[in-house]
């Protein structure tokens, strides 16, 4: 043997390869495996969630009554602003991208995911960023507090000035950037790869919404990234480019390409969530994929033409394009829901939580989507931009929509990453104060919007206000949706601590649901013949079954 | 449909005739280079993907190593950095460090995984 080829064989340099999992959490904190940093980023999303709820349920106190209760003007404007970037950058963004993480592989087939080391960056820099937006409330300016799309010039030096504001603006950047890297992982898996057999026309409706989800997140968050970098250099040097005589109405563009295409981010994966559970519970196959499949094509292109509706009364965009485009997504969210509720229709439905869940959204995103539908006509923006209209109409849309249609898939695939089923009487229980607390909340902002009602404002009047006793009301039901969530988190934990074990409880239809659960480390020992969408669906009931 | 950058083309596609639109409903300079910009970014994945485009499913896919330390380090690293610049110059040194030194491990990490591939 040469000194070369001994030197190749000694055992400083084999790696320490490991096919079973690295035990204990240093193991889980690190691990390459794609479920095991999709869990991490869940658990980490559902702390910032917490956190983020608490910041909510403070306003809703101070907002129970008229007059300053126990928020300065100072703290409300850091708490609106920490909310909203909580759950929008840190919340509902990586976890649609963390259902990716979990499902994608599995579904498409594959032992891993792509890069998993680019993954494992991308949750790590999530975390960093977030922690550094929240450290913000521990320097002596406070957090950040120009809102979580921080307009220009109110986020410059002059008019927010401190360290908190720095810290916002450079979490958003490193938690983006993370967010930005788990996409390119997901989107890789699927084109790289998928097992044998699986053609782009075989992926299961998840895959397929992650797919146009990360092809949002790879071409817009790099621009948010770029105007975040701006403000920052603007700040340190005093301005020089956001304070020409267009860079606001720039910053605005620039801002607004990232934040509407990240709606349809915190949506996308969520109606695949709602899909997947509605199709296996109704024992039917899921109805139209291939309109399905085009309307998310246009869906995802169209949201990302219609940003400056963010900007109608801003002046600095022309609104005739972007009203226009925003009328016409509701032709492909009129798909998804015939789809939906086609595959329902005459199904031997299941009437369990995911399904619950699963109606919860359908009529709860109709809401916040036909009230889309409304403040996308200019003029009728006009009226109800700045006021509680529009914080309804967000709320239906991510709350109403995108959380119930987490929580449809959450309880629709526990039994897949535990192996144990979380428990029916809760779920019920969960989804009753949920709904409940969800609509007694945000239905009434319609009305106290549309009476005049203005956003980010911690104190109103009376006599200003002829529906000011809505406000408790709200508050009450903010406080019912803390309880529904206290439900949520005994019943994980119940179910946790007293499984009740299962593998296939829905008789699920994608390739996910053909190997263990929870799955193995390398994820299959063998896969089905796939010739369909819905591979374990063929193979349980054959092909007379697929033909009908 | 097996071709990856027919996927990003279709996409790409898509974007380019909303750009086209514009000239209709005439925008301002920022949305034609925002549109323009993100239909050329996924017409030129679609390229990429063409150029190194798969023949075939791998038969086996590379196998990685179950836990990545340096990957957290270097991730850290660039946190730590950047926060740099709001708390103050000196984090610039253990955030670079630290980015270094798991740059560094990943590069090792990934050449000890090429030594032991079939």
């Amino acid at each position: 043997m040469t000194a070369l080829e001994e030197r190749r064989v000694s055992p400083r340099r084999v790696p320490r390869y490991r096919l079973e999992p690295s035990r204990g959490i240093s193991g889980y904190l690190a691990s390459t495996d794609h479920k095991r940093i999709a869990v991490l980023t869940f658990l980490t999303t559902f702390v910032f969630f917490l956190g983020g709820g608490v910041m909510a349920l403070l306003m809703r106190t101070e907002l129970a009554d008229p007059g300053y209760q126990f928020l300065s003007r100072h703290a409300y404007n850091e708490l609106f602003t920490m909310h909203g970037s909580v759950m929008i950058y840190l919340v509902v963004t990586p976890i649609a991208l963390a259902l990716g993480l979990y499902l994608v592989p599995l579904q498409v087939g594959a032992s891993g995911i792509f890069a998993p080391r680019l993954a494992l960056a991308g949750y790590w820099l999530l975390l960093g960023g977030g922690l550094m937006m929240l450290l913000g409330f521990a320097t002596q300016s406070g957090a950040g507090r120009a809102g979580w799309f921080s307009y220009y010039p109110l986020s410059n030096e002059q008019y927010t000035p401190g360290t908190g504001m720095d810290l916002w603006i450079l979490g958003v950047v490193v938690s983006q950037l993370g967010t930005t890297l788990l996409g390119w992982t997901i989107l890789l898996t699927i084109f790289r790869r998928r097992a044998p057999g699986m053609t782009f026309l075989r992926l299961p409706p998840m895959t397929w919404t992650q797919i146009v989800t990360c092809f949002m997140v790879i071409t817009a968050f790099p621009v948010l990234l770029i105007a975040m970098g701006i403000l920052e250099y603007d700040r340190r040097t005093g301005g020089s480019i956001y304070d020409s005589v267009n860079g606001p109405g720039i910053y605005q563009h620039l801002f607004w390409f990232f934040g509407h295409p990240v709606v349809y981010v915190m949506f996308f994966p969520f109606v695949a969530c709602v899909i997947e559970s509605v199709t296996a519970l109704s024992r039917k196959r899921f109805f139209g994929y291939v309109p399905f499949v085009v309307s998310m094509l246009v869906f995802s292109a169209l949201s990302m033409s219609v940003w400056a509706h963010h900007m109608y009364a801003s002046g600095f965009a022309v609104n005739e394009y972007f009203a226009l485009t925003s009328t016409l997504l509701a032709i492909p969210a009129g798909v998804e829901y015939f789809g939906i509720i086609a595959t329902m229709w005459g199904g031997a439905i299941l009437w369990r939580t995911p399904i619950l869940f699963s109606v919860g959204f359908l009529l709860q995103f109709l809401i916040g989507g036909l009230s889309g539908i409304w403040v996308a006509s200019p003029p009728l923006d006009y009226h109800a931009t700045d006021s509680y209209v529009v914080v309804a109409h967000m709320h239906y849309v991510l709350f109403g929509g995108s959380l119930f249609g987490l929580f449809a898939g959450v309880y629709y695939w526990w039994p897949k990453a535990t192996g144990t089923m979380l428990r029916e009487g809760l779920g019920r229980l969960h989804f009753a104060l949920l709904a409940l607390g969800t609509n007694i909340t945000f239905f009434p902002m319609f009305f106290l919007g549309w009476i005049g009602m203005v956003r980010r404002v911690p104190d109103y009047k009376r006599e200003d206000l002829s529906l000011w006793w809505l406000n408790p009301l709200e508050t009450a039901g903010a406080f019912l949706i803390a309880v529904s969530i206290v439900v949520f988190i005994v019943n994980a934990v119940v179910s946790l601590r007293r499984p009740v074990h299962v593998e296939d409880p829905w008789e699920g239809h994608s390739l996910e649901w053909w190997t263990s659960s929870p799955p193995p480390r390398h994820n299959f020992d063998s896969l089905p013949p796939i010739t369909s969408y819905a591979p374990v669906f063929d193979a349980r009931h054959g092909a007379r079954a697929r033909a009908g | 449909m097996r071709a990856e950058w027919v996927v990003a083309l279709a996409w790409g596609l898509l974007l380019s005739g909303l750009l086209a639109l514009q000239f209709l409903f005439p925008t301002e300079v920022p949305a034609w280079e925002l549109t323009g910009g993100a239909g050329g970014a996924t017409l030129l994945l679609a390229l990429g993907l063409f150029a190194f485009r798969r023949r075939r499913a791998e038969p086996r896919e590379p196998e990685v190593a179950d836990t990545s330390y340096s990957t957290v380090a270097a991730a850290l690293g660039a946190a730590i950095a950047i926060m740099g610049a709001a708390f103050g110059k000196w984090l610039y040194l253990p955030g670079l460090g630290l980015l270094v030194l798991g740059g560094a491990g990943v590069v090792r990490e990934l050449l000890s995984e090429r030594e032991t591939r079939p």
